[in-house]
């Protein structure tokens, strides 16, 4: 069970307008050990990101009044010492250059719908474990 | 062909064959004449002498008579001064000569035997004398009744071998010298009548000797007759055609000329605007529709001779390569920053003169493509919408079966719930699907309907069951009033069903929680009225229009929130058409809607 050293389970801000998608989502999540909270919208989950209380961001591309891609940029533009893992879900498949997006916003992955909810906490428990490491390293490093 | 190599012009050799042949006619007329005149002239004055000789031959007679030929030798002398005659003589019976011209030859014996004279006829006697010529003699014999005197002898002069001469000098004025000057008189006349073809023919000599046809230098003919007149029309014409000219001289003088008045006109009724450029950028020609398309971007006024530039759109930005002239270029602006105000697309071609590539002219073209980029900016969001909506539910349904199957589930009510979400999005999945399917047909204009007797209380019913879980969703408060008894109606019971569902699904929509839908059916006469009410967000007066329109989604912020294909109204309105009826809305902004669909009732 992933936790962190003091036995807290890692948290997830999931961003995702659509109730049923997020339901199944939270559920699965929580399966897995993390704790979830949810957002309906861009400026809601903006909202909730600078408590910075989560640990990895997972984020619907479409949403109402601000895109899953704006919402990283601004986050990313904010906060840009914070390595905090995003992970973006899209409908858009082959629309979306997703190289450029990885690369420019830095997100960690990029999983389309229809997605496999396994894959999705894999790609979690992998972005997560990535970033502790790289977080480890740089405190050893110092 | 040069000048030593050319024949005389036709007229100068018509001329000259006019005074040779005339000549050679005059000339063997007149030898003609002469030859016939002398030849009638010898006869006359043979004619004569021998009357002279007659009338003499008479006088000696009665000389003989009365004087006993005393007056002979004067007689003989007459005789002699005669033209022709050489000599005269008078003969005895005897054959010896008793008067004679040339008195030396008195005494002398004749070698003649006058017995073979016959008494009145004068003879001619020829023979040839000591010099081997023809010598001619007249004979008549002095012989009357009883008497006897003798002959009279007349020597025949030999002819003169420039007798002729003479007859020619005397008719030389009449005969030949004045049919002379009639002649050249005549040719000078020719000469007059023929001076325009002599022109003409020396243009086209020229013509023929120039190296291009523009270079041509000729002075117009005098317009004396039709001929040159017509020559010189011809002249201009050729000249005009072929006088090197840029192509834009020639399109200009093409659009200004009387005749070619026409490619004006098809310019001016082009929707697509057309103008020309010279190699600074100035306007040298805007038809219509570009002087009205540019008309708010520059001062006002014509375009002509304005710098193009200055009167584009101020944001007009051309692409880089537009430096590079001889490039075709195209762009399109928004004078207005946004799309639905206006989108104009520009086009530039080159112009080129032939060979000087420096010289660059331009044909710009501006077209209003505003409709073109809505509708491609809908149809757009159109297919993004329906990716979207087409991978949500599956998304939906994927993710739910997942979870069920990795899952152990102790709470059978939870395993319910997810089964039942699974279900709904594969309902709206197939919603969508055949809202797609019905699209493509109106599209092609192929949708029709399946009628059957259906009872309208019963599909009323399915329809309100198929909507409740949406009403109770958002606590939306859902009224039914049907009248008591409702007729059966020949309807396409699947696509009325969905205009219906299509109606309510919208009124539970666009209303926010707690509100309130009514749905109301109410015969009228011989039309039935099925109304969807709602407490909603409404419909601003301007878009109210539109609502109708294949992908029209409402630009306010609220509509954009809500997934939509913006096709169920288009729908619901064909089914309504369709089914002879129609669909009309009231609505106001914040406050609510209304959609009332009418349906004849036979």
């Amino acid at each position: 069970m992933p936790e962190r050293s003091n036995a807290t389970p890692l948290s997830i801000l999931v961003a995702e307008d659509e109730r049923v998608m997020s339901d199944v989502i939270r559920f699965n999540l929580l399966r897995a050990g993390y704790a979830v909270s949810v957002a309906r919208n861009g400026e809601d989950a903006w909202e909730q990101l600078r408590e910075k209380s989560c640990q990895l961001l997972l984020t619907d591309f479409q949403m109402p009044r601000m895109t899953g891609v704006e919402l990283c940029r601004k986050l990313r533009s904010e906060f840009p010492e914070w390595p905090l893992p995003v992970v973006l879900l899209s409908a858009r498949g082959l629309e979306l250059n997703a190289a450029a997006l990885q690369s420019e916003l830095g997100f960690s992955a990029i999983l389309f719908k229809p997605f496999s909810p396994r894959e999705l906490v894999h790609v979690v428990a992998d972005s997560l474990a990535k970033s502790i490491c790289s977080s480890a390293s740089r405190v050893v490093g110092e | 062909m040069n000048a030593a190599s050319r024949r005389p012009s036709i007229v100068r050799r018509l001329i000259s064959h006019h005074l040779m042949f005339g000549l050679i006619s005059v000339v063997s007329l007149a030898v003609g004449l002469i030859g016939l005149q002398s030849y009638w002239f010898r006869d006359a004055r043979q004619r004569h002498l021998v009357e002279r000789i007659s009338e003499v031959r008479s006088l000696l007679i009665a000389d003989h008579i009365s004087h006993g030929g005393l007056g002979t030798q004067a007689l003989i002398n007459l005789v002699a001064t005669e033209d022709q005659v050489a000599f005269a003589a008078a003969v005895a019976r005897d054959g010896v000569i008793t008067a004679h011209s040339k008195p030396n030859r008195i005494g002398q014996k004749v070698e003649f035997d006058l017995a073979a004279l016959d008494q009145d006829l004068l003879i001619e006697r020829r023979f040839l004398d000591g010099n081997s010529a023809v010598a001619r003699e007249f004979w008549i014999t002095l012989r009357a009744g009883d008497h006897d005197f003798g002959a009279i002898q007349v020597g025949l002069a030999p002819d003169s071998e420039l007798a002729w001469l003479h007859g020619i000098a005397d008719w030389l004025p009449y005969t030949v010298m004045m049919p002379v000057g009639i002649l050249l008189v005549g040719g000078f006349v020719l000469k007059q009548i023929t001076r325009t073809n002599a022109q003409i023919e020396n243009q086209l000599c020229a013509v023929s000797d120039c190296q291009s046809l523009a270079d041509l230098q000729v002075n117009p003919l005098p317009e004396a007759d039709p001929a040159a007149l017509g020559w010189n029309r011809l002249v201009e014409r050729v000249r005009g055609h072929c006088v090197p000219q840029d192509l834009q001289t020639n399109l200009l003088q093409s659009l200004q000329s009387r005749h070619e008045h026409r490619f004006e006109t098809i310019l001016n009724v082009l929707p697509e605007g057309v103008a020309l450029t010279d190699q600074d950028g100035k306007v040298t020609y805007a038809n219509r529709a570009f002087q009205v398309l540019l008309k708010p971007f520059h001062d006002g006024g014509e375009l002509k001779g304005k710098l193009l530039r200055s009167c584009l759109p101020a944001n007009a930005q051309l692409p880089v390569n537009a430096a590079d002239v001889a490039r075709p270029i195209a762009f399109e602006v928004q004078p207005h920053g946004s799309m639905s105000d206006g989108v104009l697309r520009f086009g530039r071609l080159p112009l080129l003169t032939d060979g000087n590539a420096a010289v660059v002219q331009h044909i710009w073209t501006v077209r209003d493509v505003t409709q073109q980029k809505l509708a491609e900016e809908m149809r757009n969001e159109f297919i993004c919408m329906a990716t979207h909506e087409l991978r949500t539910p599956l998304a939906n349904i994927k993710a739910y079966a997942e979870t069920l199957t990795d899952n152990d589930f102790s709470d059978i009510e939870q395993q319910k719930h997810f089964l039942n979400v699974i279900n709904a999005e594969a309902t709206r999945l197939s919603r969508f699907v055949e809202e797609l399917l019905n699209v493509s047909k109106m599209e092609a204009g192929s949708l029709s309907l399946a009628l059957q007797s259906v009872d309208l209380e019963r599909l009323l019913t399915e329809v309100a069951d198929k909507v409740r879980p949406q009403m109770i969703q958002k606590n939306i408060a859902f009224e039914m009033s049907l009248p008591p008894k409702l007729p059966r109606l020949d309807l396409d019971k699947d696509k009325f069903a969905a205009a219906l569902v299509n109606l309510l699904g919208n009124a539970a929509k666009y209303t926010p929680n707690d509100g309130r839908v009514a749905l109301k059916v109410a015969a009228a006469g011989k039309e039935l009225q099925i109304s969807v009410e709602d407490t909603g967000i409404g419909i601003s007066a301007e878009e109210l229009p539109k609502l109708f329109t294949k992908f029209f989604r409402s630009a306010d912020e609220r509509v954009q929130d809500i997934p939509g294909s913006g096709l169920g109204l288009a729908f619901t309105q064909e089914v309504a058409r369709l089914h002879g009826g129609k669909l009309i809305v009231h609505s106001e902004l914040n406050k609510g809607s209304q959609f009332i669909l009418m349906l004849p009732i036979t």
